[in-house]
């Protein structure tokens, strides 16, 4: 399935606070398993990790940071069917980029930056 | 298999509605949830994602219950439609939709679309509106 985020990055997420139920998670050979972790015995468990999907994460910082995500399709001639994201919070422009060949690739790196803009706070 | 009322987690999934227009129109992807029956709880189940897999889940009693980026990317790998969330200066939400390079909606160009004058206040709201305004797209053109 391509709704989970990476291992790279969910360990990121886990440093900075995200502690949600997942539907999966990344064992110690950072394989993931889907199976449902919720609070409880999971936290008692150091070895895995919580693999939370795009949609969760971003919510995550949405919620937590107030950092909100635009992906979407450049319309142009010249850079045409390429996806761009955005970053923002509230009138803040904070980031944008364009030029990724797919939404997938695209929504990774959006998330990349996300984890960066907050570390670097 | 595991019912869903934690933490808000079935708000990742697709209402029972919506998931069944969008097995009408062709979503057959594994899920990490189901409906079954007319209950409109949906159900979580890793069954449909790892071997042996889950064959009964696509008939008339129980179905998929696809995840929000699952339904959009069904419209973005299926009909090269594109729906987004923006988010604007006094912290609302209006939705976005516009065709990929591929697109297949040939005579569909880019649109806007509000809350009949107004804007959603939530992203989560926002969404749904937009995954509505993307099965009515497709099934109008």
């Amino acid at each position: 399935m391509k709704d989970f985020t990476l291992h790279p990055e969910a360990l990121e997420l886990k440093k900075l606070g995200f502690n949600e139920p997942c539907f999966g998670y990344f064992n110690k050979s950072k394989k993931l398993n889907y199976d449902f972790c919720g609070t409880y015995p999971f936290d008692n468990c150091p070895v895995n990790l919580r693999a939370p999907t795009y949609a969760q994460a971003f919510r995550f910082f949405r919620e937590k940071y107030g950092l909100f995500v635009e992906i979407k399709c450049c319309n142009t001639k010249i850079i045409n069917g390429t996806f761009e994201i955005e970053i923002s919070r509230l009138n803040d422009k904070m980031y944008g980029h364009y030029g990724y060949e797919t939404y997938e690739e695209a929504e990774l790196e959006c998330l990349k930056k996300l984890i960066e803009i907050v570390k670097n706070k | 298999m595991e019912e869903v009322k934690k933490q808000g987690m079935e708000s990742l999934f697709v209402p029972y509605e919506i998931a069944l227009v969008l097995r009408e129109l062709g979503f057959d992807k594994p899920c990490l949830g189901y409906y079954f029956g007319k209950d409109k709880q949906v159900y979580t189940s890793n069954e449909d994602v790892k071997p042996p897999f889950m064959p009964s889940l696509d008939s008339k009693v129980m179905f998929r219950a696809p995840l929000y980026q699952q339904a959009f990317r069904f419209f973005r790998e299926k009909y090269g439609l594109i729906g987004f969330i923006s988010f604007n200066e006094k912290s609302t939400f209006r939705i976005e939709t516009l065709p990929h390079s591929n697109i297949k909606l040939n005579s569909y160009k880019e649109k806007y679309f509000d809350n009949n004058g107004e804007l959603w206040n939530t992203y989560e709201e926002a969404e749904l509106a937009c995954l509505i305004k993307l099965i009515e797209i497709v099934k109008t053109k």
